[in-house]
């Protein structure tokens, strides 16, 4: 619900192992930067620290997996702190704030007067207060730069900064690259996108970010992911870096000038500052990079990539994307065309399967109007199968696309690659019928098959209405390229068969 | 007025605007539920 509106939302568990169950959730959402308020229920205070039954130290397990943990220990400061909560995960850079509170602090009642009105929120949105000095070197580095590229991160999608980012590259004609948490903060039929860097990203953009003299980074923290070993990782560039959180910076790489604020504000106060450049010389080296490195679209139509590719011209034009984690995950973000923000919501930090089916759920929730496509594995979806239950009960409209390869297919593609081709524990030997699971849950199920002639198509199995889930039988030897080798340069990308280096510029930019 | 833990937490939540909430119930989330529930 938090991803798909930039909103605070709450969920609430029992004390013991129902708050446990949510430990995954709330590191999840630290790792992605979501604002979240998770109420633990506890034993009552007189027996908390006694072993009592179904008590766990909520506060203690979780305070490095949140902004902030809070235990309650009077019923009379519960209108403050669950102002604080809200305040705390809401402000700055965004993420989770757990409430532990004692059952017999629940029960008590009080004489109270009024509940506080929410706090303020301080998101540094004021940008007439941003150094004006740093501001003008940032506009100056990037008016006199030869090859500069915008990186951007979810720092754009939690400062609703996409027509500055727009307005920032169009009016200097500067690339634009995306992390996997930055998808749709650029439209990507932009002639400026570069589509996503990184461990899967397109070839040609890390090339183009190894041959960039100026990188601006906004609202990206420099996860390994991205950038591959980090210090080749634009090795022959400037860094510019914006974020919210001072501690980002310098963490990875070392700046050139940065700028601890709200990326919206930086760029509003940075824009009028920026020449119109039209860099043509710049961008014919980008395209031609593009042309060169990049692989053609799968012409097979069972492929993963043809499928998303399928499901995304069926779909709503508005529709709500979610994935779990694993191949899936990356073939949709290579091939699904995010045009605008909060569209597509994925796990990206702390790669939780598990993650695409309840965020579906709860994207539909906040989203009544829109459609929901959750894209899973059929390792993930089984992890919280359960939910199916939920989905039902709610009649949301959710369609699941099941790319259901047979096997851990992430896992199983770094044991073929790196691992000796040693296969353990990757393939499901007993494969369970996902279109039968969902009916028994009472949801619409389909399985598409490809050789059989009077076979649905995924478009006609969308048409459905209400939930559905569609199994899609996936090759199991089908690997997600390019791809980095863990611990790589960016720049050694592995294409299928081969690994291949790529050469150096053949022309320099002026 | 008179309010309990549970009745703060409930009227806080919908003044921050929330209108649905996952859970997972139990017994020390018990006095969440919208009666009134006895002291311990
Ligand atoms: C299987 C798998 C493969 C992956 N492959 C890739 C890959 O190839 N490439 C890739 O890039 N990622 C990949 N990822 C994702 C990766 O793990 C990280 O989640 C991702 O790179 C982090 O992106 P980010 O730094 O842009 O965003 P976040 O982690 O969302 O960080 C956001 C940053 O923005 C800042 N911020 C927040 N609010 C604001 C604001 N208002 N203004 C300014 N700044 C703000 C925060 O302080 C933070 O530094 C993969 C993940 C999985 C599970
Ligand atoms: C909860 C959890 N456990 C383990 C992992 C490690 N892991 C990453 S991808 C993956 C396999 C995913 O399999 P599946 O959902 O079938 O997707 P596929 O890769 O086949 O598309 C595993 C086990 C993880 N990311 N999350």
């Amino acid at each position: 619900m938090a991803r798909s509106t930039g909103r605070p939302a709450v969920c609430i568990a029992t004390s013991g192992p129902g708050a446990t169950n949510l430990i995954t959730a709330i590191a999840d959402a630290k790792l992605d930067s979501i604002p979240l308020v998770a109420i633990t229920c506890q034993v009552p205070l007189s027996l908390i620290g006694t072993d009592a039954f179904q008590e766990v130290d909520m506060y203690g397990l979780t305070l490095s997996i949140t902004k902030h943990s809070i235990l309650a220990k009077t019923t009379e400061d519960l209108p403050m702190i669950i102002n604080d909560a809200f305040r705390i995960a809401q402000s700055g850079r965004p993420g989770p704030v757990v409430v532990d509170v004692p059952k017999d602090i629940l029960s008590r009642i009080i004489e109270i007067e009024a509940l506080p009105e929410p706090a303020e929120i301080c998101n540094y949105s004021d940008h007439s207060k941003l150094p004006a000095k740093i501001c003008s070197a940032i506009a100056e580095r990037i008016n006199s730069a030869k090859r500069p590229v915008l990186y951007a991160g979810g720092g754009i999608i939690a400062s609703s900064a996409f027509d500055e980012l727009k307005t920032l590259a169009e009016k200097n004609s500067i690339p634009v690259a995306v992390t996997l948490m930055g998808l749709g903060s650029f439209p990507c039929d932009s002639g400026l996108y570069l589509g996503m860097v990184g461990m899967h990203g397109n070839h040609s953009t890390n090339i183009i970010f190894d041959n960039a003299d100026l990188i601006i980074c906004i609202g990206s923290r420099f996860n390994d992911r991205t950038t591959g070993a980090a210090v080749q990782f634009g090795k022959k560039a400037d860094i510019i870096h914006i974020d919210i959180d001072p501690s980002e910076i310098n963490k990875i790489k070392k700046t050139f000038i940065s700028l601890a604020s709200d990326a919206r504000s930086a760029m509003e106060k940075i824009i009028p500052m920026i020449e119109e450049n039209s860099r043509e010389e710049w961008l014919e080296t980008c395209k031609e990079k593009r042309a060169r490195y990049d692989k053609k679209h799968h012409s097979i139509s069972a492929h993963p990539e043809s499928v998303i590719r399928a499901v995304s011209a069926a779909a709503d034009k508005d529709a709500i994307i979610t994935t779990d984690v694993g191949q899936h995950q990356m073939w949709v973000a290579r091939n699904y065309p995010f045009k605008t923000g909060r569209n597509f919501l994925t796990s990206g930090g702390l790669g939780t399967m598990g993650f695409g089916l309840p965020a579906a759920i709860g994207a539909a929730i906040a989203n009544p109007e829109k459609q929901v496509i959750c894209f899973s594995g059929d390792g993930s979806i089984l992890m919280n199968v359960q939910e199916l239950a939920t989905l039902a009960d709610l009649k949301l409209n959710v369609k699941i696309i099941l790319l259901n390869n047979g096997q851990l297919g992430l896992v199983r593609q770094q044991q073929e690659l790196f691992y000796n081709k040693n296969y353990i524990a990757t393939t499901f030997i007993t494969a369970p019928d996902f279109p039968e699971i969902a009916k028994a849950f009472n949801i619409t199920g389909f399985g598409i098959d490809s050789t059989a002639p009077n076979s649905m198509t995924i478009e006609q199995c969308m048409k459905v209405h209400g939930p559905v889930l569609i199994n899609v039988p996936v090759q199991e030897e089908y690997n997600v390229y390019p791809m980095v080798p863990p611990g790589e340069s960016n720049i050694v990308m592995m294409k299928g068969e081969e690994t291949e280096k790529s050469e150096p510029l053949k022309k320099a930019v002026s | 007025m008179k309010m309990s833990g549970a009745e703060i937490i409930i009227k806080s939540l919908e003044k921050h605007g929330i209108e649905t909430v996952a859970g997972i119930p139990g017994g020390a989330a018990l006095p969440l539920g919208t009666n009134r529930a006895p002291a311990l």
